[in-house]
């Protein structure tokens, strides 16, 4: 098994045919696959990226699109550290539905979810129905990161994960720093990081730290500084 | 079934026309007729022709819908899309959900591309057989089948569901909606998938989980070799796994899949049987708890742990097991020629009826039997055992002895003791242990031909006359002993000949202490109406034992049950076998009021069977005879009292199950203990109800 240092989750939401399989796919076997099905549920995929230097192990959930999988939907929320909003940028319809992802995102995931929108389908230039520019702005507004990608060619589909990874990467530094300067991890990684599922072993301190949080998970899995 | 049928079966299975009537109920009302029920074809135009919020998603869904993809064209393409919309218009709660359209396909495959059937089928098949709760409710079916499905993952695949956690490979949670929602299409091409739906129909539901474990234990071998990526791939390119495909795919999935029934208190579970729980994960635990325990009852009585091939009983049982099939292999060899000798076709003791009666039949042949007709009066085959009358008993040799070891869970002998200096077996197979020669030719023990065996216990070894101190002693006889008698006069007194002590196996003092109980055991049964073998030569030369014939103590023991039991109760009695003393010391009471469920627990050989103690008639008498001499009104005081020692019992097997009663008298004496008078329960019993057949093994 692959080493890593740390494990992040990440979920795919969006309407339905924006083409979060299809993203998915294209980052773990770099292909389009022609044909594919409607997600029935919920599919799973990892990839093992390199963020500045760290190699980043990605567990992705992949969602259904459908309104009625919503709940099952939410049930994958909880864990995750990054979430991928896709809209279609051929269907204006989908750009609308941004706003009611982000809002679910924001109420049932933890409260720092590094969140990215992600405009797909970026091949059909002249089907085009949302502007790249009206997109990032409403992305600036709301905080989030903002991409186009196309999962036909491939284009821009490993920097959206790379982007939201190195997101991540920073807050955790972050709270490295705060924990340096003495101020201690209270409520720090108590919401940046769910030290059970995500990852094991930072640094020394904080790993003891995050240990004593929750001893029960795999320090051992994973092979760190 | 045939394919050209299956349409109709399945029909059938489904129970189309029942749902067809109720939809007429239904539509009544919305839709206007000349008079009587709407026709299902009314029906379904009508439905067809209502608005529906679901159409768009329908729309986009049905081209991508992957299990049609080779066999759909755009005249199918809008079939599956009309009966979408139709069940969507039909079943308003429930709408359109992705994932319909997969099982659409496979019924309209099924039914030949006939849209309407294949509608009603839909709705007979999301409605009657719950499909559509896979769905509905935030998938709470699909969450209590997950349930079960990791359940039986960690009972019956641990090793992958650990490689799996291993490799962050979420196993219920991932596999689960794929595979179930989509029944089984996103996972298996479509010629695999229709006869699993066939199954699946008959079977009911459950069985999608038996099918999944089916899938993944064929998975198994590659899986647990993959690392995590190739796990994904695996996963997600399930379908085009090449152990899915082909002809033989489906009837070995299915095939496996039978080898992993989900436990019926889960099925339970899963049918949601109405009870008082109060969350469906009580529910689950009870379910679960209730499946675990059968299983370990069934483990502890009803299989008896497999013997280590490494310890003394497993070799011995191994050489007796090659003694056979050497000896299977003569006969066979012999039955090849005519010309074969005279005392392996016909053995000394083989001058009875059956052989009388085979020459008088063919009484052109000449007195040498033809070697399959010898064969064929396998007296062991040709016995007559009267249904309920007795358990079965034993065949002979030294085969029933190994039977019972094998059965009886006796822990000590599974673990040779640490001063047993074991056998080296050659490790290369089983041909490089010598075999025995057969049975019939060597009338004792056998010994490797050439040199001394490589006796492993010298320890052990001692006189034949002279037991050294500390060898042990089975109910003070050494187990020697007991062996020679068994194997009776001849071996015995011919002393040095065959059955001196190096010529024993290899026991120890544990084994010793194990074959000395079941040689009592045996002895129990013996005189419970089995005759055992007397000599060495009946023993040896499968004589039929004529005791079921000459078996009249069942009728002298019934005369004083007959006014307490119906006539068919009786007949399904067990034999009372004639009463000994040594039996009436063995028994133990129990009487029910005080230990209900406490009665002594040999899982293997029930305590039912060492409970049928028969035959009051030698205490009757007496208390006949004792009353001659005594005045009517005693006789009435002893009545009275005799009234007051009877008591009842119920026989219970482990588990509870009542398997018979019975009635005793007591007939032990006062005893003072703790300063209360007390009486022992000892005594007679007799069982005037119960099974009959089935205590060979519980």
């Amino acid at each position: 098994m692959d080493a890593y240092d740390y494990l992040f989750k990440f979920i795919l939401i969006g309407d339905s045919a924006v083409g979060k399989s299809c993203i998915l796919t294209s980052l773990i076997e770099n292909k389009f696959k022609k044909g594919s099905s409607h997600t029935i549920g919920v599919e799973f995929g990892s990839k093992i990226i390199n963020v500045s230097g760290k190699r980043v192990k990605l567990q992705i959930w992949d969602t259904a699109g459908q309104e009625r999988y919503r709940s099952v939907t939410r049930s994958y929320y909880r864990g995750a550290a990054g979430a991928l909003i896709v809209y279609d940028i051929t269907n204006r319809d989908t750009y609308h539905h941004l706003i009611n992802w982000l809002a679910d995102a924001r109420t049932l995931a933890r409260a720092d979810i590094s969140i990215i929108a992600v405009g797909n389908k970026s091949d059909l230039k002249d089907k085009r129905a949302v502007t790249f520019l009206e997109a990032s702005r409403c992305a600036q507004e709301n905080e989030i990161l903002f991409l186009e990608t196309s999962a036909l060619t491939g284009e821009g589909v490993e920097e959206v994960f790379v982007k939201v990874a190195k997101m991540i990467l920073n807050k955790i530094e972050d709270g490295m720093q705060h924990i340096e300067e003495g101020l201690g991890y209270h409520g720090l990684f108590s919401g940046l990081i769910d030290p059970a599922t995500m990852m094991s072993g930072v640094h020394a301190g904080a790993r003891s730290l995050l240990n004593e949080a929750s001893p029960a998970e795999p320090a051992s899995r994973c092979i760190s500084c | 079934m045939p394919p050209p049928s299956r349409w109709d079966e399945w029909k059938l299975m489904l129970g189309v026309r029942r749902f067809v009537l109720r939809a007429a109920d239904k539509l009544a009302g919305s839709i206007v007729t000349q008079g009587g029920a709407p026709s299902p074809s009314a029906m379904y135009e009508w439905l067809l022709s209502q608005p529906c919020q679901y159409r768009a998603l329908i729309n986009i869904d049905v081209p991508r819908t992957l299990s049609c993809a080779k066999v759909l064209t755009d005249e199918r393409k809008s079939m599956l899309t009309n009966i979408l919309i139709a069940y969507a218009n039909y079943d308003t709660s429930t709408g359109y959900i992705q994932g319909f359209g997969n099982i659409a396909v496979v019924l309209l495959v099924v039914s030949e591309w006939r849209e309407e059937e294949a509608f009603w089928a839909l709705v007979a098949l999301m409605q009657g057989r719950g499909y559509r709760h896979f769905f509905k409710n935030d998938f709470r079916e699909l969450t209590r089948y997950e349930k079960v499905f990791g359940y039986m993952l960690s009972r019956e695949l641990p090793e992958l569901e650990a490689h799996l956690t291993a490799v962050d490979f979420p196993p219920t949670r991932s596999i689960t909606p794929k595979w179930f929602l989509s029944g089984f299409a996103q996972a298996l091409p479509l010629n695999v998938v229709i006869p699993i739906w066939d199954r699946i129909l008959a079977e009911g539901m459950p069985f999608i989980i038996s099918v999944a474990m089916a899938m993944l234990a064929e998975m198994t071998p590659s899986l647990v070799r993959m690392d995590d990526k190739q796990t994904y791939h695996a996963f997600l390119h399930v379908k085009e796994n090449s152990n899915f495909a082909g002809p033989q795919a489906a009837a070995r999935l299915i095939h496996r899949a039978k080898r992993f029934p989900v436990p019926m208190p889960l099925q339970m579970y899963l049918l949601r049987t109405r009870d008082g729980f109060e969350s469906d994960d009580d529910r689950f635990a009870h379910a679960k708890a209730v499946s675990e325990s059968i299983r370990r009852l069934v483990r502890r009585h009803v299989r008896p742990p497999p013997i280590p091939p490494d310890t003394v009983l497993g070799q011995f049982l191994r050489h007796i097991s090659l003694r056979e099939a050497e000896e299977a292999r003569e006969r066979r060899r012999h039955s090849g020629s005519f010309q074969q000798p005279a005392e392996v076709s016909t053995p000394p003791a083989r001058t009875d009826r059956s052989v009388t009666r085979d020459i008088r039949k063919n009484s052109s042949d000449s007195l040498v039997l033809s070697p399959n007709r010898a064969a064929s009066v396998d007296p062991g085959k040709r016995r007559f055992i009267p249904v309920n009358a007795r358990p079965p008993p034993p065949p002979y040799g030294l085969r029933p002895l190994m039977w019972r070891a094998r059965a009886m869970p006796v822990p000590c002998c599974y673990m040779p003791s640490p001063n047993l200096q074991m056998p080296q077996m050659p490790q290369s197979g089983p041909a490089a242990i010598p075999l025995p020669p057969p049975m019939r030719a060597i009338p004792r023990p056998w010994r490797p031909p050439g040199a001394a065996p490589p006796l492993p216990n010298q320890v052990l070894k001692r006189d034949a006359n002279a037991d050294a101190p500390g060898t042990a002693r089975v109910r003070g006889r050494s187990l020697s002993t007991v062996v020679e008698e068994e194997h009776g006069g001849e071996a015995g007194s011919s002393g040095e000949g065959a059955m001196s002590e190096t010529d024993a196996l290899p026991f120890n003092q544990n084994l010793d202490v194990a074959i000395g109980q079941l040689l009592d055991e045996r002895a129990f049964l013996s005189q419970g109406g089995i005759r055992p073998p007397a000599s060495l030569s009946d023993l040896m030369s499968f004589m039929p034992t004529p005791a079921i014939q000459e078996e009249p103590t069942h009728t002298n023991a019934a005369p004083s049950l007959s006014d307490t039991t119906s006539p068919d109760v009786q007949a399904r009695q067990l034999v009372p076998p004639a009463p000994t003393e040594n039996m009436i010391n063995e028994a133990t009471v129990r009487p029910h009021d005080n230990h209900p469920n406490d009665l002594p627990n040999d899982p293997i050989i029930p305590a039912v069977t060492r409970h049928i103690v028969g035959g009051s008639t030698e205490r009757k008498a007496s208390v006949g005879t004792d009353s001659t001499a005594v005045t009517a009104r005693e006789r009435e005081k002893e009545k009275e009292k005799e009234k007051k020692r009877r008591f009842t019992f119920t026989l219970r097997l482990p588990w509870g199950r009542r398997v018979g009663m019975g009635m005793g008298t007591c007939a032990g004496k006062d005893k003072e203990r703790n300063g209360e008078k007390e009486k022992t329960r000892k005594g007679m019993r007799r069982v005037f109800s119960g099974v009959g057949r089935c205590f060979g093994r519980v």
